[in-house]
């Protein structure tokens, strides 16, 4: 099934590129190949998407794995009336605001479970500030970190529109919200980010 | 600076604007230095987000994704039948199960606890006063259809409290509940 990846024989076929929805319904009517082709075609963009949502690579990695495994198991629920894209989007979407609301509960739990003293010692996030050191991957971890600071609400526009690059009307679709909040929501977090930023832009 | 006048100029960063106004809007930041230099910011912002480093799987993911996939295959809640005619076929034995345990089992079954309750006869049935009469096992059997059925000793018992109950006499004196 997902055996071999990098070795199927849909993977040797050149010239001939099927569209997204082409290969679920291949993946419908049983061709296991086109699956290892969705893979192949969608990690490293899930990925990347998962990963500035949620700040760290590891859970991200698994959220991704996890959204892989929900469309090898519900791939029938999958209905060519919607881009695939906008399907894939938004499972990853929303197991990664389960990830964040899980998170929440947790840091809730464990805050209140330390007392005073432990609270002394806590790193406090306006220590944190790396705008010092600009160069190539610091710059980076600056504007990762930045994003990170926005509520996920804006953070996850942002990150659709400004870094993934998808329309308006598909990220309407994946966070089900109108294009005009749609466009609000990105307006008002490039706004934000760019007073978050400006230290590092005023610097360049 | 006018709210209308930057969300113009964010739709002409995201190219949403139509020829004419955009003209129009590349005019006006031509003599606006305040809307230039925000139109300058929000390109320069978006520049940067667009060239983040894309990061990369690690090299395990196909493996891990392949063995995540195997052990849901071998947990079998994946399968190559869509849920539209799972979903119902599993709910269509479930209840074929019940309704074999509840033949097996139910009220009318020889296996259906160690005491039953006769049916009574219709005059009791119908008294508003009457409370129901419990009979042991060895006084109901089931008939040739296989409906409830008092022995010989049980239809003696309900004729003496039909008398009772025609003659107006104390219900109570003649109604025998059984200890189970």
């Amino acid at each position: 099934m997902v055996e071999n990846f990098e070795n199927s024989e849909a993977l040797k076929k050149k010239g001939n590129k099927p569209s997204d929805e082409d290969l679920i319904e291949r993946f419908q009517r049983g061709d296991v190949y086109a699956f290892d082709l969705i893979v192949k075609r969608y990690k490293e963009q899930l990925l990347n998407f998962v990963y500035r949502f949620i700040g760290n690579q590891e859970e991200a990695e698994d959220i991704v794995q996890e959204t892989f495994l929900r469309v090898y198991r519900k791939r029938h629920a999958y209905k060519r009336i919607a881009k695939f894209s906008t399907w894939i989007y938004t499972i990853a979407g929303n197991l990664s605001r389960t990830e964040l609301r899980k998170r929440k509960r947790r840091k809730l739990f464990s805050v209140t479970d330390m007392g005073f003293e432990d609270r002394d010692y806590e790193i406090s996030d306006e220590n944190y500030n790396p705008e010092n050191k600009v160069d190539g991957v610091i710059q980076e971890e600056i504007i990762h970190h930045k994003i990170n600071n926005l509520s996920p609400k804006f953070r996850e526009v942002i990150i659709l529109r400004d870094v993934q690059e998808l329309s308006y009307e598909e990220i309407s679709k994946i966070i089900k919200v109108p294009i005009g909040t749609v466009k609000s929501r990105v307006n008002r977090g490039r706004l934000k980010l760019q007073s978050q930023l400006k230290d590092l832009m005023e610097k360049k | 600076m006018m709210e209308t006048l930057q969300q113009d100029i964010f739709d002409l960063i995201d190219g949403l604007l139509p020829l004419q106004k955009r003209k129009e809007i590349k005019k006006l930041l031509e003599n606006n230095q305040e809307a230039a230099q925000f139109y300058q910011k929000i390109k320069d912002l978006r520049s940067q987000l667009g060239s983040l480093q894309s990061v990369k799987t690690s090299p395990d993911f196909d493996s891990d994704l392949r063995a995540r996939i195997r052990m849901e295959k071998r947990l079998g809640r994946s399968t190559l039948i869509p849920e539209y005619v799972r979903i119902p076929s599993l709910a269509f034995a479930g209840a074929a199960a019940v309704m074999a345990l509840f033949l097996a089992f139910g009220p009318n079954s020889d296996n259906f606890g160690a005491n039953t309750q006769a049916e009574l006869p219709a005059l009791e049935q119908n008294s508003p006063n009457v409370q129901p009469t419990f009979y042991t096992l060895d006084r109901v059997g089931l008939n040739k259809e296989g409906a409830t059925q008092l022995s010989s000793e049980g239809q003696r018992q309900a004729a003496s409290r039909r008398d009772s109950i025609r003659s107006g006499g104390n219900f109570g004196e003649h109604i025998q509940v059984v200890e189970f």
